[in-house]
């Protein structure tokens, strides 16, 4: 059979219908298959949903004892100083009586500006610290260790020493103070505090 | 939906049907005048959706069985259409069927050529089909549709007579497996029931006689004879018909034919023109003799019904499946909606029992983070305090280095974050998980000593450092440097050997939490 154009004319409203039913019908088929495709993502993230709550409750009784464990280990951070703003004028007072308790002959120091290490946005509550560089003249290296053992005990803060360079002064530097050595540290003192904006819960 | 529409076409007149569900349905009868073939032109336009049939009752046929070489595809086509051009010169309605093949090694093929052989009776309906541009399935004969009745019916036999009765004739057809190997139409004079019966007693005995006479059929050979007849019109025609050794005549009751092909309008008298158009509508044969000129609507109409059978098909299918996904989908939601009051009931559990936990202003999650990062920052609260006491131990077996400076660091270089990790010169790489500790001091010997002497006692200090596994020591500089890639100096000054040696060494620690 030969088509001929006056055929054409015959057979396009035809094929126009058929293309339009086709298209409606591939349309059809993807609108409930987008529509499938949604509700199944969907039922995903609430079994998803479901499964992680279901496992928290399941973890109810143990976690009971962690978040006493953890409120204590909280509350200690508060009692230490290490929770709230920084209390600067304690440091420095305690720096002077470290120096005097241990005899050092001499001290400077100076305390950074404080600086976030991170935000833990979810948790509301920010670590923050402040770099100390302090120089000290030692009788022995025994001073620098005592007074970075009790700077990390008694510091209403989390002390966290970065580093420590420690030189034998030439003869000629050593003076009436008797110091033999010099040391140079520098470390972190952190400190937590609720992150700006978050509200207490 | 496509209507079939039957057109009846005999020597005086055309008359057309419509076939609805077994019914036949008169919707006209066309004379073959100027003004009546306008008339069935305008009745064809009237329906464009419409599939027609033609079914042709004329004398003017013919049939010729032939036997051609084995060939396929356009060979046997071309072989076809000369033979049939040959036999049947001027007509364009003609046909061949296949008998099949002799079983000899050429595999001859038997062919049965027939032909409606004079146009000029077709022509004045054929243009009016084409004018109007009607879909013409096909023209039939009615000899063809003979041999469709008997299988039908049931009637296989090998060989037999078919004759029926029409509006002015008798149709009387020879069958042999199933096809007409001939057939002819007598006039119908006197159509009262005696005058038909007399006829077709009379007819059957000299189609006989010419088929003996044409060595169609053995002399000696019984054929039974099948008479299609009103019920009342039966018992006339059985008494007329009287059985012979060649002849067995069998009345078929055309109501009871009716019945058994389904066909819901039965005749009112023995014409046999319903049963066939029936036959006609509901299991055409295959072979027909309009060519392809004719037929060229009906492919045109064939195409668009295909295009739109086709949309419905996909439209169809995209249906069943949407409905299924959107089942899905409802069982998905369903689901959820479960899932998500199931959820909220354990949230609402969790939650009565959390309330029992101890209250201090900071929710559970935001407490484990806290203390978490906590403890992580107290695995970074070191002292020099163990490097220190290493270093003295080394020292004490090693009087002869002295220290004149140490540099500890943890994690990095100075002034970096916590946890980044910088490369130490001429050492090990430094990360947040070792502490490096830098130690720069002088051997001294005594004036008397050798540079090698020297070297020895600063390698066992080295070897004493390394004593420790966590301890992965580098030199950064040896105190007497014999480096290949280096100048070295020296002469026979005897304070040479007593000059301090100065040295640097790095050793890279890892810190166990």
């Amino acid at each position: 059979m030969k088509i001929e154009p006056r055929d054409i004319g015959k057979l396009r409203w035809h094929a126009l219908l058929a293309v339009a039913l086709v298209a409606a019908a591939t349309a059809l088929a993807l609108w409930s298959m987008g529509n499938e495709r949604k509700a199944r993502s969907e039922r995903d993230a609430m079994a998803g949903r479901k499964a992680q709550t279901e496992q928290r409750l399941r973890q109810v009784r143990t976690e009971e004892e962690e978040i006493k464990e953890r409120t204590q280990r909280f509350q200690q951070m508060e009692l230490a100083g290490i929770i709230g703003p920084e209390l600067r004028l304690d440091w420095t007072e305690l720096l002077r009586d470290l120096q005097r308790q241990l005899r050092l002959p001499g001290m400077t120091y100076e305390f950074g500006p404080q600086m976030a290490i991170e935000t833990v946005e979810a948790a509301g509550y920010a670590y923050h610290s402040s770099q100390l560089k302090i120089q000290l003249r030692l009788l022995h290296e025994g001073d620098l260790l005592n007074f970075l053992e009790r700077l990390q005990k008694e510091a209403k803060a989390m002390v966290l020493v970065r580093n420590c360079k420690v030189w034998r002064l030439p003869p000629t530097a050593v003076a009436t103070d008797a110091a033999q050595l010099a040391a140079e540290c520098t470390m972190e003192w952190v400190t937590l505090r609720r992150a700006s904006g978050a509200g207490r819960p | 939906m496509i209507t079939r529409r039957l057109l009846y076409l005999d020597t005086q007149r055309l008359a057309a049907y419509a076939w609805r569900r077994g019914k036949l349905q008169a919707e006209g009868v066309f004379e073959n005048r100027a003004d009546e073939l306008a008339h069935f032109t305008d009745y064809l336009r009237a329906h464009p959706g419409s599939h027609f049939r033609l079914l042709v009752n004329v004398g003017d046929e013919g049939y010729e069985v032939e036997t051609i070489p084995f060939l396929q595809g356009g060979d046997r086509q071309a072989l076809i259409t000369r033979k049939l051009g040959q036999h049947f010169l001027g007509t364009p309605l003609s046909t061949a069927i296949s008998l099949g093949y002799e079983k000899t090694k050429r595999k001859n093929e038997k062919l049965l050529l027939s032909a409606l052989t004079n146009p000029a009776v077709f022509d004045p309906w054929l243009k009016c089909l084409k004018d109007a541009e009607a879909a013409l399935a096909g023209v039939y004969s009615q000899a063809q549709l003979g041999s469709r009745l008997l299988a039908k019916l049931g009637k296989t036999d090998k060989r037999a007579l078919l004759l029926t009765c029409q509006d002015h004739s008798i149709r009387e057809s020879y069958l042999v497996d199933g096809n007409a190997l001939f057939s002819r139409m007598a006039p119908l004079a006197d159509r009262s029931i005696a005058g038909i019966a007399s006829r077709l007693a009379s007819e059957a005995v000299k189609l006989h006689q010419y088929l003996v006479g044409r060595r169609m059929v053995a002399r000696s050979e019984s054929l039974p004879v099948y008479v299609l007849a009103h019920p009342l019109a039966a018992a006339t025609i059985r008494q007329a018909c009287i059985d012979t050794p060649s002849l067995r005549f069998e009345i078929l009751d055309n109501h009871h034919v009716a019945q058994r092909l389904g066909l819901a309008t039965p005749p009112d008298d023995s014409r046999s023109e319903p049963i066939f158009l029936h036959l006609l509508a509901t299991s055409a044969p295959r072979q027909q003799f309009a060519k392809a000129v004719h037929r060229h609507d009906y492919r045109i109409s064939q195409i668009r019904y295909g295009l739109l059978g086709l949309g419905a098909v996909a439209l169809y299918c995209c249906v069943l499946f949407a409905i299924k996904q959107l089942y899905d989908t409802y069982d998905l939601r369903r689901e959820a909606q479960t899932l998500a009051i199931t959820e909220q009931e354990l949230d609402w559990r969790y939650r009565e029992i959390a309330a029992t936990f101890p209250q201090i202003g900071i929710d559970n999650e935001a407490l484990r983070r806290v203390t978490n990062r906590e403890s992580e920052l107290l695995r970074q609260q070191r002292t020099p305090d163990k490097a220190f006491r290493i270093l003295s131990g080394a020292l004490n077996d090693a009087p002869n280095i002295q220290v004149d400076a140490i540099d500890w660091v943890l994690g990095g270089e100075p002034g970096q974050p916590a946890g980044t990790a910088a490369p130490a010169k001429g050492g090990p790489r430094l990360d947040s998980h070792v502490e490096a500790v830098t130690l720069r001091g002088t051997v001294r010997r005594g004036p008397a000593s050798t540079p090698r002497q020297t070297l020895e006692t600063f390698e066992h200090f080295v070897e004493l450092l390394r004593v420790d596994r966590d301890n992965d020591v580098g030199v950064l500089q040896q105190p007497i440097d014999i480096e290949s890639g280096r100048a070295l100096r020296g002469g026979d000054v005897d304070d040479e050997n007593s000059r301090p040696r100065n040295y640097a060494v790095q050793i890279v620690r890892k810190l166990t939490p």
